[in-house]
């Protein structure tokens, strides 16, 4: 057994449980926060209670027992709370209180309501026992959380202490005397043991816990230190880092890459030999106004290299304070952005000529994001829709466009949705579009649509809309000018032929009037001779009527030949026509003894056209064949019509000498002839109307070896005969 | 005179009504109407009928050609031609070619067209006259007229011609001789000189030359020599 004096012993345990969280308390005086102030605070309240315990008989026994239980109580719940904190799981303090209440409530109604000592004994020995193994459990949860062995000791100690008090509750159940915490025995001895070894480690441990810490915290931080440098010398950015005089201490290599400078060249320096001068003074000023107020600043300076060559910087700094809040250094990232900002301006130019583009273009552009509104219409929207711009970017799909169009376009876009759903490039759309315009009236625009698909699978519409009406308009005042010049020039061309025809021409008019002039004169001088019977005298008149209607009749077709009237558009029969113009052309043929044969076609042939311009063709081709046939000994023309379905054609071959390929490969080119006096146009003046009537006209070699010249026209159908 | 119009040569007998009329016709004047047009060549010969001419037409130059060729009898009187300028196959002015090789017809061309080249064309190849279409009746018929007596005028002078032929063939070499040395003015001395004969001899044949030429006196007989192509 071992002698000892219990009291003397518990005195000792207090104050050793009262020093060691002091102790701690002063060694963790860099760590000191909640949860170690709650430890050494309860380490510090159970040494308290236990010196309590130490003077009992000394002391009133209210003092010694119950306060000085309910002191221990309260400190176990403190360090258990502390250790919660740790393992972040703490209880709200409120319920720590209402629990001392309750134990304090519990221990004193054990002794006044059964007046039973030991069982009071029990009680406290059961709870704080408990207590102490479940701080040993939260200690072991902390050590395999955190791989700490200091808390593995903690968590032995108190498991042996906790074990020793429920010991002794068992010992006093199985009939022991019972203890005075004063009496000298095995478990007394134990527990003054352990609670020296306890207060001793318990508190040593928890030191070292935040030993342990330190010391990998310290790890940690070399570490994160060591792989900072390491990227810092390899991130492509330039970083430098000055001391709070801005002299640089430290730059990577891509610093000197970027600059030109090596470190040695630029250490203890100011950044400022970087400068070139020409950055604005105020970015500078605005720089060191926020790095004085402790904000970071970035932004863009225009910088020289070693070299002397310019360049673009953007700049990231910011101050670095220590912890008193003084700036020990200057921190800088600099990235090289010349390639950047060239690039940006590039695209900015590039961004403004197209802007430029499209606002002045005739056509209408747009852009059509993929939630359906229109982000861009260029300002020729007004000239076509009378819409501003902005109007109609505010105008949806079903007021822009009609009905029909809606339709088209709605299917344009199912479509295009559809071909990005099953993973197709979407299609272009290329149509014609009835939009509405601000004055209630339509127009057509030639739609042209390029589905274009973001990241997000939304797909954004480019479009140029251009106007069809204008367009057309264009280009039918551009076929009309060229209709224009060339009835003038088919007008002259009439004028030119009709000159040289005039001889055969007067003379064909000049028979009838010949005639007529004879008759009447010779009836006068019957008459006046009286030797004219009636009958006779009728006879001249018949015979002047007949010669008179013979010349108006000449006189209509040439009329009908030069009528310099705007060019029409009605139908005309060109079998009559045909030969018509053979009729004006027949005084030349019979001068040069040309034979014409003509065969018509059984019925009328009528054509949508110009008489004029139809007969000057006719009269065109007649005179070349009669031409042609000067120097011929057979000198034959046949002409000769026929209808092929809906087209007529109209040949008409000589039996001349022909075209050498080379001139028949030339032949309707305009001032190339063969004719000494000929202006060589008129074959392609008549290839253009023929153009113009929607025909063609060759030029090839007859059967025989002439010429032969082919027209192929189309036939009106048969209605628009019958409404003549 | 190599080739007398063969017309006047061997002139025809009316026989009939009719040919009676129609010689008294062309005894006044025969017109040859030469024109395609046949509206034309009525209208002509109403008028030229009314004026009592006797009237040939032909639609072309060829068929009028044609019908010299068999060389029909003909009344006699004063004739000419009216053609056409213009017509198919042979034009007036090739027509008038080929009568200068044939006769001297008097020829008028009519022409539709009053082109300049064409009339001077026509005058230069010995056209009478160019009348221009549609002719005014009184100005065809002055040229007609003036045609019709130019044609008279030479078939007198045709006759004359021949008549002085018939006379220079009835001497005999002597006579023509002598009346050639005679009709250049030379006296009868010189003469005989010239030709190696007696003066009485020259006398003789110089009488007798100029009685059957039908001469009296020296003055007619140079004109004679000089248009007899003595």
């Amino acid at each position: 057994m071992i002698d000892f004096d219990p009291s003397t012993a518990f005195k000792i345990t207090g104050l050793i449980y009262l020093l060691m969280p002091l102790i701690a308390w002063v060694t963790l005086s860099r760590e000191r926060s909640h949860k170690v102030a709650l430890w050494c605070g309860g380490g510090f309240v159970f040494g308290i209670g236990v010196i309590l315990i130490g003077f009992r008989g000394f002391i009133p026994s209210w003092m010694s027992i119950t306060i000085s239980n309910i002191l221990i109580f309260a400190a176990c719940l403190v360090r258990i709370q502390s250790l919660r904190i740790d393992l972040a799981i703490p209880w709200r303090n409120i319920s720590i209180v209402v629990a001392v209440l309750a134990f304090a409530g519990a221990f004193e109604f054990i002794q006044d309501g059964f007046d039973n000592e030991p069982l009071r004994v029990q009680f406290a020995l059961l709870v704080d026992g408990s207590l102490l193994i479940y701080q040993s459990s939260l200690a072991r949860r902390i050590a395999q959380a955190k791989d700490s062995r200091n808390a593995n000791w903690i968590a032995g100690v108190y498991l042996l202490l906790g074990s020793v008090l429920i010991l002794r509750v068992v010992e006093m159940m199985a009939g022991g005397p019972v203890p005075t915490v004063l009496t000298s025995n095995l478990t007394t001895g134990l527990m003054v043991v352990l609670g020296l070894l306890s207060a001793v480690v318990g508190n040593v441990a928890y030191i070292g816990i935040f030993l342990e810490r330190a010391y990998a915290r310290e790890n940690k931080s070399l570490e994160t230190q060591r792989n900072l440098s390491i990227a810092l010398e390899q991130i492509s950015a330039a970083v430098a880092i000055t001391d709070e005089r801005v002299c640089i201490e430290y730059v990577n290599a891509a610093f000197t890459k970027v600059t030109g400078y090596s470190f040695a060249e630029v250490a203890g320096k100011n950044p400022r030999i970087l400068q070139s001068g020409q950055t604005p003074l105020k970015t500078y000023r605005e720089m060191w106004d926020n790095l004085g107020k402790g904000l970071a600043w970035e932004g863009e300076l225009l910088n020289r290299r070693k070299n002397g060559e310019l360049y673009w910087e953007e700049l990231h700094i910011a101050a670095v304070k220590n912890l008193e809040g003084v700036v020990t250094h200057y921190f800088a990232v600099k990235t090289d952005i010349n390639s950047r900002r060239q690039a940006a301006e590039a695209l900015r130019i590039n961004e403004h000529r197209l802007r430029l583009l499209a606002d002045n273009a005739r056509d209408v552009i747009w852009d059509r994001s993929p939630d359906g509104t229109i982000t861009y219409i260029s300002p020729s929207v007004e000239t076509v829709r009378g819409y501003t711009p902005a109007e109609a970017m505010q105008q949806t799909i079903a007021e822009t466009l009609t009905p029909d169009s809606l339709t088209t376009a709605m299917e344009f876009f199912m479509q295009v949705v559809s071909d990005v759903k099953s993973g197709q490039t979407p299609k272009s759309f290329r149509g014609e579009l009835e939009f509405r315009c601000k004055d209630g009236s339509t127009f057509w625009g030639d739609v042209m649509a390029y589905p274009i698909v973001d990241d997000e699978g939304g797909v954004r519409i480019l479009g140029v809309t251009r106007d069809i009406v204008e367009h057309k308009r264009r280009k039918i005042e551009l076929e009309n000018e060229a209709r224009r010049l060339t009835s003038q020039l088919a007008q002259m061309d009439r004028q030119r032929s009709l000159g040289e025809m005039s001889a055969s021409l007067s003379h064909e008019l000049n028979q009838p009037l010949t005639a007529i002039l004879t008759n009447a004169q010779v009836g006068l001088r019957g008459v006046k001779a009286g030797r004219f019977e009636a009958e006779r005298i009728e006879e001249f008149f018949d015979k002047i009527i007949f010669n008179t209607r013979r010349a108006g009749e000449i006189i209509d077709k040439i009329r009908g030949f030069i009528r310099p009237a705007e060019v029409t558009q009605v139908p005309v029969d060109l079998q009559r026509l045909a030969s018509d113009i053979l009729d004006l052309v027949g005084p030349e043929a019979a001068q040069y003894n040309v034979v014409v044969i003509f065969s018509p076609y059984a019925s009328p042939m009528w054509v949508k056209g110009d008489a004029t311009q139809l007969s000057q063709v006719l009269m065109n081709i007649y005179r070349n064949a009669i031409e042609a046939l000067r120097e011929s000994e057979l000198r034959e023309i046949h002409v000769q019509l026929m209808q092929f379905g809906d087209r007529l054609s109209l040949s008409v071959c000589d039996t001349g000498p022909g075209l050498d390929p080379e001139m028949l490969q030339k032949a309707g080119t305009p001032f190339l002839t063969t004719k000494a006096g000929g202006l060589g146009l008129g074959l392609s003046i008549a290839r253009s109307i023929i153009a113009q009537h929607q025909g063609t006209l060759s030029v090839g070699i007859a059967g025989g070896g002439g010429a032969c010249v082919d027209i192929d026209l189309p036939l009106l159908p048969a209605s628009a005969e019958v409404r003549l | 005179m190599t080739n007398p119009a063969q017309s006047a040569a061997v002139p025809r007998r009316a026989v009939t009504v009719d040919d009676v009329r129609l010689a008294e016709r062309c005894a006044r004047g025969r017109i040859v109407l030469i024109d395609d047009d046949a509206e034309i060549v009525d209208a002509l010969t109403s008028l030229l009928d009314l004026e009592g001419y006797a009237c040939e037409r032909y639609p072309s130059a060829l068929s009028y050609l044609h019908m010299r060729v068999f060389n029909r009898p003909q009344f006699p009187g004063p004739n000419c031609i009216v053609c056409d300028v213009k017509m198919p196959g042979l034009d007036g002015l090739e027509l008038q070619r080929r009568l200068a090789e044939l006769d001297d017809t008097p020829l008028l061309l009519m022409s539709g067209a009053s082109g300049a080249e064409e009339a001077a064309k026509a005058f230069r190849a010995g056209a009478l006259d160019f009348l221009i279409k549609p002719i005014e009746a009184e100005t065809l018929l002055a040229a007609v007229a003036k045609a019709l007596s130019v044609s008279t005028d030479r078939q007198r002078l045709r006759e004359r011609r021949s008549e002085l032929a018939r006379r220079i063939a009835s001497l005999t070499r002597r006579e023509r001789d002598v009346v050639r040395c005679v009709a250049r003015g030379e006296i009868n001395r010189d003469i005989a000189d010239q030709l190696g004969i007696a003066l009485r001899t020259v006398k003789l044949h110089r009488q007798r030359g100029m009685e059957k030429l039908g001469v009296g006196t020296v003055a007619d007989l140079a004109r004679l020599a000089d248009e007899g192509g003595l």
